[in-house]
């Protein structure tokens, strides 16, 4: 198959799924923020945290690649 | 035998070691970093959350401190040390832990006997969790530390050295947990 025709049959798979999705969307009340509260309060500070210990992680593996970059860049060894 | 254990890998530019060490820690911080997230939905949805000043026994926190911020310095120190006295170091640092686990067991033994236990509210649910997997950790680097001390004639000095490596970033990260939870726990 060649790369017009998959990006062609790709369309048409995104085309039926958004023809057969509900008119509306449905979240929790939570996630959605239509009730204010302590518990929303919380899941608001919980998501917070878990983002900033992700975002946290996830660059020092940037930091890591970065480093296989230049050393790739600068050809140290590479085998 | 696992290779590039003590010579770098021509690719990574790191021994197989170091690059093993970092991913571990990497996982540890994120369940770690899961339970935090715990601890921040709990105690921002609580309508009333105890003060642990007034809850907990702050000076046991106070000395649980000092005792494994010694023990890790102990262990960062054993990293520059030569093998000989590394080990050493290593068994002091063990020596500490220990300590810190007795003076941990006797704070809990105080807490469960005042009906201070997990069911009680979030607030100990946590708290016994937190320090339960931290203890548990406490306890893994025990066994680290003897597994380098114990192995090191068998492996030698460059082995020896690379384990001793990886189980100072272990300790750092292992202290570094034991601060957070001192300060949300013990002072706030």
């Amino acid at each position: 198959m060649t790369l017009a025709r998959r990006r062609s049959a790709f369309g048409g798979f995104l085309a039926a799924c958004w023809a057969a999705a509900s008119a509306s969307a449905l979240a929790c009340p939570i996630c959605f923020r239509v009730e204010e509260g302590p518990v929303t309060d919380g899941v608001r500070a919980a998501v917070l945290v878990l983002m900033g210990v992700t975002a946290g992680v996830l660059a020092g593996f940037g930091v890591f690649i970065a480093r296989f970059v230049r050393r790739a860049a600068a050809g140290d060894d590479v085998a | 035998m696992i290779p590039y254990t003590v010579e770098r890998r021509a690719d990574t530019g790191v021994t197989n070691v170091r690059l093993g060490i970092w991913l571990f820690l990497a996982s540890e911080v994120m369940l770690f970093g899961a339970l935090f997230s715990s601890y921040a939905l709990l105690r921002v949805s609580a309508p009333a959350w105890p003060h642990g000043l007034e809850v907990l026994g702050v000076w046991f926190g106070v000395t649980h401190t000092i005792v494994l911020s010694l023990m890790t310095a102990l262990v960062l120190r054993a990293r520059s040390a030569p093998a000989g006295q590394a080990r050493t170091l290593l068994a002091a640092g063990s020596f500490l832990a220990i300590v810190f686990l007795v003076t941990k067991g006797v704070e809990w033994r105080g807490e469960i006997a005042q009906g201070l236990v997990p069911s009680v509210n979030t607030f100990f649910a946590m708290y016994y969790t937190l320090t339960g997997l931290h203890a548990l950790h406490v306890v893994c680097g025990l066994v680290a530390n003897a597994w380098a001390v114990l192995g090191a004639r068998r492996v030698g000095d460059a082995m020896t050295a690379g384990r001793i490596y990886s189980i100072g970033l272990y300790w750092a990260l292992v202290d570094l947990v034991w601060l957070a939870i001192f300060l949300l726990f013990y002072l706030t």
